[in-house]
């Protein structure tokens, strides 16, 4: 069964109903979308973490998703929510861990592209989103990201603390 | 580095116990609905507007049947800006990227017109600007459109709690601007007043004052 929002949202219909084996099925196909949104936003390590985070909040929120609209959109708002608020709490971390596990982008790259994390990036002044990739996701100390990014430790701070106020107040917007 | 083909994912006995557990532990919800809340928030508005005329009484040109132009364009103004928020507000509480909800910003754009009407009213006549800020009335314009801000927001906080507001701080603002609007649409009825400038300074303080609560205080209440 492929994970169109046709499909996606003829099962939530049935969570919420509280169809257990649809909800499976449903949680099942948000599992690996979300894996692709999240890829390369977060550290590896942190990667099955939020997943899970984001399927709980999809758990306990699961009523906020009105029938009456697609599903998506509103799975991509939820995953961007805990992504900002992960990201929030990241601490910098070693660089040399990371991205050994980079995956094959698939097939759903357009709708990853419309929904997911790298539009609300894209949504960001250029250093201010260059600031956050690299402290936040990438784990370079704030020495670092400045030395490559060309920016003072100070403004490389100042970028970070801007730009995730700033997603977090358009978690939900698409321009 | 690994590569995966698109369907294909690397076995994850931890995601899927979650998802296991998830699906056995799912209980049928009610998909939150807005209605019942706006009945809610119209009930108690009502019952504000209500009490209040009963204690202070309806403004004279209401009760000769001939309202003055300036309570009827406060009425317009503040009834718009009010439901726009409110929608904003319920809308808040069912996330989705790229649901737009900017008619909030137009309304309150058209609302600062009157605190920008009478600031330049007041520099033309600052002794009825001054009259006008230190009227008694004033103070009790700013207290009840408050009181009535407050009671009309505990609907609101009580919805976006059941729902997913991604945006809390936004959310924040617009239950103060609703609740603010509403509760100065509800004073206007008795509210004797009708100068520009008393409009502008009171009735903006009140507006703006609860909309500065709402971001302050909401957010805390609906963060999840």
């Amino acid at each position: 069964m492929t994970s169109d929002e046709a499909t996606l949202a003829r099962l939530m219909c049935a969570a919420q109903a509280g169809d257990a084996m649809a909800y499976r099925q449903l949680l099942g196909m948000a599992a690996p979308l979300l894996m692709r949104w999240f890829r390369r936003k977060v550290a590896p390590a942190d990667l099955d973490d939020l997943v899970q985070d984001t399927l709980l909040a999809v758990h306990q929120r699961r009523a906020s998703w009105d029938p009456a609209r697609p599903f998506l959109p509103w799975l991509a708002a939820i995953a961007r929510y805990r992504w900002v608020d992960r990201l929030r709490r990241a601490r910098v971390r070693d660089a040399d861990a990371l991205f050994d596990d980079i995956a094959v982008e698939s097939g759903e790259a357009a709708l990853i592209g419309r929904l997911g994390c790298d539009r609300l990036l894209g949504m960001l002044p250029g250093p201010q989103a260059a600031a956050i990739r690299a402290v936040k996701i990438e784990g370079l100390s704030v020495i670092e990201a400045a030395a490559r990014l060309g920016q003072s430790e100070s403004m490389i701070k100042v970028n970070v603390h801007r730009g995730l106020k700033r997603m977090a107040a358009a978690v939900d917007e698409d321009r | 580095m690994t590569e995966l083909s698109p369907n294909q994912q690397l076995p994850n006995p931890a995601l899927d116990a979650l998802m296991d557990r998830l699906a056995a532990d799912v209980a049928p919800v009610q998909p939150l609905e807005d209605r019942p809340t706006m009945l809610v928030l119209v009930t108690l508005l009502l019952v504000a507007a209500v009490l209040m005329l009963a204690w202070l009484g309806l403004r004279p040109d209401l009760m000769a049947g001939q309202p003055h132009p300036m309570f009827l364009l406060r009425c317009g103004t503040l009834a718009v800006l009010g439901l726009v928020s409110v929608a904003a507000v319920l809308a808040q509480a069912h996330p989705g990227v790229g649901r737009s909800n900017a008619g909030w910003k137009v309304a309150a754009a058209m609302a600062l017109l009157f605190p920008l009407s009478g600031a330049i009213m007041a520099l033309d006549q600052p002794e009825h600007a001054m009259a006008m800020a230190g009227s008694a009335s004033g103070w009790e314009c700013l207290r009840m459109s408050l009181a009535t801000a407050a009671l009309c927001a505990v609907p609101m906080v009580l919805h976006l709690r059941r729902g997913a507001p991604v945006a809390p701080h936004r959310a924040g603002l617009l239950v103060g601007l609703a609740g603010g609007s509403l509760g100065a649409l509800a004073y206007n009825l008795h509210c004797p007043y009708d100068s520009m400038v008393y409009t502008g300074l009171w009735y903006g303080l009140a507006v703006g004052s609860a909309a500065v609560a709402g971001r302050l205080v909401v957010p805390r209440l609906v963060r999840w």
